[in-house]
């Protein structure tokens, strides 16, 4: 009813003008009754005590007022917030200690989520990005390539004449569009630095459907031979290399090849596409710069190979991705028919590009949440258990104001009230927590976990933090409020608060075996993933980290064959002669540098395979020296296996025992295939020497057959990494390096500066990042159960006291009383672990896939938690008992 | 009968509530002349205890059956003034018809022996 909700309404808002009328409303009465006795002849005094005797209670009545109201329950709040903050208050120790384990609770919970929400909730940057899909292609012939395992499309792109013939055939799309990654060198006066770039058609922009924050995109005018060169550039360019300037947009851009218009700069987030967008090949982490891909005629009749990084499709309206895939499917097949004969037999791979992205990175992202959840809940038992203790040391309280006549709800509802305002306290605490782990988040971000680095505390995060605190509070406030307000009141006055309810112990027991179940759970999960680290560290990689790297690249001035091989050479040379040099040497391609090359190989007196794969790499003298890969074998490659001479191969172990089992491989003859058939077949190679496996493209896997060739035997490359092993600390060198190429040519820019213990931090970073976390919990989670089970126990002895005083006055012995009590605590012990075991052999189930080295079930793992829990139970169960023993038996029976 | 005898006694649910209109169903009153004007026509016979009165009259508003205004009393004081409604005026017709025929119907099985 409108006027029944209008009053309640004014009631609630304007509490004391609402409060007000009424008193004036029964004084007014209350005078005139008061008037009428005296004009009926009563003293004054007789009067006013007459009228109250007629009129009631005032405030009784008011009382009635409000409940009409329904202001009550508002009013009962204020009373139980105010009486709950200073029974808080009164018990400062016990206070901070549930604030504490709320908030860290609250506060890591948050802080995961604020990663699940920037990695996995969150919008990208783009249109609607469910309907963007990557259009791959996957040719049996290439299954050997690690890429299908890896991050990102998990395809290669089309080539361009097979773009070409989809975009004109597809209907399935509104937009479809291809791009290449490409790393720049971008020219600053005079220094040079490597940036990522991305050449893209004309389509681009459209496609992905994002708007620059100034300027414009690049559009298909844009895209041709012989147009005006612009590029569009990242906020963060426009921020770092041109210092935010306002007048950008008349800029240039300098980049190796040339000068660019810059015609637009895009908003802070889009810097697609990132290394976890397109997996191991990627050139860069981030783009920085988008410029039009220009083909050439012949580049845009290249149909078997593709040096372009993706294809992106934005469906029409009421396409799905099974639709595209079949149409897609079709079409591919009939494109097929174009390819060379040795390589037919590709087809098309339509994959959702949101998904692509995380697909690897999502399993164990939610796997840290439901851990972080689980801390929480060790934490909310914590508190409940803490609250019921409490709660328990106020028996006689409570059952005084039972007594007094406050309803079972309304004691229900005050405890309730004082666990509620912990929990948003705790609540206050764990947002604090949570900004200050998202700020720490940077030093453990492997890198390539998408848009980590973009994790911070807005408003779902603070909204997700609330509503645990709400939920928490509910928890542990919920079961104590209600265990404690089923006290039998009497009972509980008769004892004079000595009262000890089994329902509660059981509570209580119950809390803390689920605390170190969790706990067990959690430190097994953590121990795992630490053997697992351990023990991918500990791998023989096949190369040392100490070694010091770095990468040149040609440009235009080097366009004949022989001055690449020349300059290679003089800087080797150069470099070798350096003091404190070891030795030096380059190939193509570091290990973990997320780059391989692979050849279709024949072998002499083998039974070769049509298309039988292997790895090669490109590598100069000295090379596996600099590297620290031991030469098992025969001869490595040396200076004088240059062009014109014998050619040789050195192979790894893989290699020898694969195909020459339990003989030398040494002596025998390789020879690389041309890619086509007609090709003039290759001249033999000698296979000269064996080297150890190095962990080329991942630390975890077994090394596949790799093939070294000389690297002046070959076509020569435009850019090389050069391998350093320094007699000193490999960062010293650096500078010098520097200055020994820029004397042999001023303009080349060096790029990738890194030890190789740096690339192993790096291919390592994510696995740290999960068991860093998951073992900062499994502590947690073990502090907060060992503080269960410490208060546990001292509640143990506290409520036996008495008993113990009798036992200790008879005569036992302390090692009775000791036992006595360390004997209960060891049976919770032994039941949460026993539970806590079982579900860590299931849940180990759920991480076997990203364990390395040890099995889930690993019966080492095991006994390592056991041990840890078991020695916080030890502790937590010592001290108590100690206490007990000390307890002087009279004191104790003369306390009551 | 003791006034206070008479209080304590339950009034059948409603009773009251059809009273007050009653009393305010000639023109606009103030608390205090309602319940004189209860008090003077039930002949004394029927106290209620004055303060019960308030938050009936407040049940009543909420109900929409009356409405209150504040206004200046006969001796120049701010007092409230309760008035019937129009729904106020249609639940009087029907309660008292109700109320009558109860009565009606409950004296003549306490008269039919």
């Amino acid at each position: 009813m409108l006027s029944d909700w209008m009053l309640r309404l004014r009631a609630l808002i304007k509490r004391t003008a609402v409060e007000e009328e009424i008193d004036t409303e029964l004084r007014f009465h209350f005078d005139r009754q008061v008037e009428s006795y005296i004009a009926e002849g009563l003293t004054p005094s007789e009067a006013a005590r007459r009228a109250r005797i007629a009129f009631g209670h005032f405030d009784h009545i008011k009382e009635e007022y409000r409940d009409a109201f329904g202001t009550r329950l508002l009013d009962d709040l204020k009373q139980d917030v105010g009486y709950g903050a200073r029974a808080l208050l009164r018990t400062p120790g016990f206070t901070c200690i549930a604030l504490l384990t709320v908030g860290i609770g609250i506060g890591a919970s948050s802080a995961i989520f604020s990663v699940v929400n920037a990695v996995l909730i969150r919008d990208l940057p783009y249109g609607d990005v469910t309907r963007l899909v990557y259009v791959g292609v996957r040719n049996p012939k290439l299954t050997d390539i690690p890429i299908e395992s890896q991050d990102g499309i998990g395809a290669f792109a089309p080539s361009n004449a097979d773009f070409d013939d989809l975009r004109s055939a597809a209907t399935s799309f509104s937009n479809l569009t291809i791009f290449a990654q490409d790393a720049l060198t971008l020219v600053d006066r005079d220094s040079t630095e490597r940036i990522g770039g991305a050449r893209v058609n004309g389509d681009f922009f459209r496609t992905i459907d994002v708007r620059p924050e100034i300027g414009r995109v690049l559009g298909p005018d844009d895209d041709g031979i012989g147009r005006p060169r612009v590029a569009v550039i990242s906020h963060r360019l426009w921020q770092t290399a041109f210092a935010g300037a306002p007048d950008i947009l008349t800029r240039q851009l300098s980049l190796g090849g040339g000068a660019y218009d810059v015609v637009g700069v895009m908003p802070p987030l889009f810097l697609y596409p990132r290394a976890s967008d397109v997996g191991p090949d990627a050139v860069s982490k981030v783009t920085d710069v988008w410029i039009p891909m220009a083909l050439t005629a012949q580049q845009q009749a290249e149909r078997d190979f593709s040096n372009n990084t993706a294809a992106i499709g934005r469906l029409k309206p009421g396409v799905s991705v099974r639709d595209a895939q079949a149409e897609m499917s079709v079409l591919m097949a009939r494109i097929d028919e174009r390819h060379s004969r040795d390589w037919k037999g590709w087809h098309a791979v339509v994959t959702p590009m949101a998904d692509s992205a995380v697909r690897n990175v999502r399993r164990p992202i939610w796997f840290l949440f439901g851990a972080v959840l689980l801390v929480l809940l060790i934490a909310c038992s914590n508190a409940a258990h803490l609250t019921l203790a409490r709660a328990e040391g106020r028996n006689h309280e409570i059952g005084v104001r039972a007594a007094l006549g406050a309803g079972r709800g309304r004691l229900v509802r005050q405890l309730l009230t004082e666990a509620m305002l912990l929990a948003i306290a705790g609540g206050a605490l764990g947002i604090g927590v949570s900004y200050a782990v998202v700020l720490l988040l940077p030093f453990v971000d492997p890198g390539n976990v998408p848009r980590l680095g973009e994790a911070s505390v807005d408003w779902r995060v603070l909204l997700f933090g609330g509503g645990l605190s709400i939920f928490t509070g509910m928890t542990f406030g919920l079961f104590p409020a209600l265990t404690v307000s089923r006290t039998e009141i009497g009972d509980v006055i008769k004892r004079a608060g000595r009262a000890r309810t089994t329902g509660t112990s059981r509570m209580r027991g119950t809390l803390v075996v689920l605390q170190v179940s969790l706990a067990v759970l959690l430190v097994a999960g953590a121990t795992l993933l630490l053997e697992s680290y351990r023990n991918v560290l500990m791998a023989d990689r096949g190369f040392s980290s100490s070694t010091l790297t770095l990468r040149i690249s040609l440009d235009g001035g080097y366009r004949e064959a022989e001055r690449r091989r020349a300059f290679f050479r003089q800087l080797l040379s150069d470099v070798r002669a350096l003091p404190n040099v070891e030795t030096a040497g380059g190939v193509n391609a570091l290990p973990l540098s997320g780059s391989e090359a692979m050849s279709f190989f024949t072998l002499d007196g083998f039974a070769n395979k049509q298309d039988q794969m292997v790895n090669t790499r490109w590598v100069s003298a000295g090379y596996f020296n600099a590297m620290g890969t031991a030469l098992l074998e025969g001869r490595a490659i040396e200076d004088s296996d240059i062009e014109g001479r014998p050619p040789v191969v050195v192979v790894n172990k893989a290699f020898a025992s694969r195909y020459y089992p339990g003989a030398s491989a040494v002596g025998r003859r390789f020879r690389i295939r041309g890619l086509d058939p007609s090709d003039p077949p290759r001249p033999w190679s000698t296979i000269v020497g064996v080297v150890a496996d190095v962990r080329h493209s991942n630390l975890e896997d077994a090394p596949p057959p790799q093939v070294y060739s000389s690297l002046y035997q070959g076509e020569p490359m435009d850019s090389l990494y050069v391998a350093v092993q320094t007699r000193v600390a490999p960062d010293a060198m650096v500078s010098t390096v520097r200055r020994t190429i820029r004397n042999i040519d001023p303009q080349l820019a060096l790029a990738d500066i890194h030890v190789m213990g740096e690339l192993v931090s790096e291919a390592t970073a994510r696995r740290r990042f999960q068991t860093t976390l998951l073992t900062a919990f499994g502590v947690i989670a073990l502090a907060l159960a060992a503080g269960g089970l410490y208060g546990l126990m001292s509640y143990t002895v506290r409520q036996r006291t008495r008993e113990i005083g009798v036992r200790l006055a008879l005569g036992a012995r302390t090692s009775d009383v000791l036992l006595l009590v360390a004997g209960h605590g060891a049976k919770i012990t032994l039941l949460g672990i026993s539970i806590g075991a079982v579900a860590a052999l299931m849940l180990a189930r759920v991480l076997a896939s990203t364990l390395y080295g040890v099995a889930p079930t690993d019966p080492g793992a095991i006994v390592v938690t056991v041990a840890v829990l078991m020695g916080a139970a030890l502790l937590a169960c010592l001290m108590p008992a100690r206490r007990a023993i000390r307890l002087d038996p009279v004191k104790t029976l003369r306390e009551d | 009968m003791s006034t206070d005898r008479m209080d304590r006694m339950d009034l059948p649910q409603g009773t009251l509530d059809l009273l007050i209109l009653k009393a305010v169903a000639l023109e606009p009153q103030h608390g205090w002349a309602i319940s004189q004007r209860l008090h003077q026509m039930s002949t004394a016979t029927l106290q209620i205890r004055q303060g019960s009165l308030y938050p009936a009259l407040h049940r009543l508003e909420r109900r929409g059956w009356i409405k209150a205004r504040w206004s200046t009393s006969e001796n120049n004081r701010r007092a409230k003034y309760y008035e019937l409604t129009r729904r106020g005026h249609a639940q009087l017709e029907t309660q008292t018809e109700a109320w009558r025929k109860l009565t009606t119907t409950i004296g003549q099985i306490l008269e039919s022996n």
